[in-house]
């Protein structure tokens, strides 16, 4: 029970499928990348190990993003759907 | 040589169900041998020779099972080092040291206190005199089954823990 609010307390989601399959990239290169074992990734991408900030720092430097455009605790929207409103807004537009 | 040993773990996955029969096979096998071994000891010497027999084979799955383990090089992120790994699995790792330290606890508690028995009470009637000397042994090695594990890890990060950082540290 204990275990399961911890869980539940510390899940992260990330954006590093969709990021990998953007760039075209196998799980063994980013793993390369990132300097971890390619099983790691995929425990990563399914949500299933929560990484250190170390290697969240890595791969925000490997993809070029910021940290929080990778990873979140609370659910991403899509980000068609981001792209999209941020093509309708005001500032866009103007 | 990190980055490769770390993608050459990449090879060693096997589903969850294979490696439990594995596990399985490795542990059974050890068993089955202890139990024939005993089995053997009531029997005449002729069959006792064919229980050994078995015996030696369900020793030999043992050691298959185990080596069979050993060789994928993920599952045994147990016995490798820091270096070698990344941080998933030095967590991995460090969850199965602890979890066979607790249970190796349990285990050394209990042949510890068998030993107690042993050698105090002397059930087996090996030896008839009562002497200070048993009692001592007796309790010492109680006290090293029990006692020195169960502080062990205390005293692991008594000594490597550095120096706290103080409140009145500047900032």
């Amino acid at each position: 029970m204990a275990r399961e609010k911890r869980d539940e307390k510390s899940s992260i989601v990330n954006r590093l499928a969709v990021l990998r399959a953007e760039r075209g990239l196998t799980r063994q290169q980013l793993a390369d990348a990132l300097n971890v074992n390619y099983q790691t990734v995929g425990y990563l991408e399914r949500g299933e190990y929560n990484p250190s900030l170390e290697l969240a720092f890595r791969a925000s430097e490997f993809f070029a993003l910021p940290i929080e455009a990778i990873f979140s605790r609370s659910p991403f929207t899509p980000m068609s759907e981001q792209l999209y409103d941020s093509a309708l807004s005001p500032k866009a537009k103007g | 040589m990190i980055r490769s040993y770390r993608t050459s773990l990449s090879d060693s996955v096997e589903s969850q169900a294979n490696r439990r029969r594995w596990v399985v096979f490795l542990y059974g096998g050890w068993a089955a041998m202890i139990a024939l071994w005993l089995l053997s000891r009531a029997f005449s010497d002729e069959a006792a020779i064919g229980i050994s027999a078995l015996a030696v084979i369900a020793a030999i799955c043992a050691l298959v099972g185990y080596a069979r383990l050993m060789a994928r090089n993920t599952i045994n992120a147990a016995n490798i080092e820091d270096d070698l790994l990344d941080e998933r699995l030095i967590q991995i790792r460090d969850a199965a040291m602890r979890n066979a330290y607790r249970t190796l606890y349990v285990v050394g508690t209990l042949a510890g206190a068998a030993l107690f028995v042993l050698i105090l009470v002397n059930p087996l009637g090996c030896e008839k005199a009562f002497t200070a000397n048993r009692m001592f042994f007796a309790f010492t090695t109680l006290f090293s089954a029990v006692l020195i594990p169960l502080v062990l890890p205390t005293t692991i990060v008594a000594w490597t823990s550095p120096d706290p950082p103080s409140e009145a540290d500047p900032i």
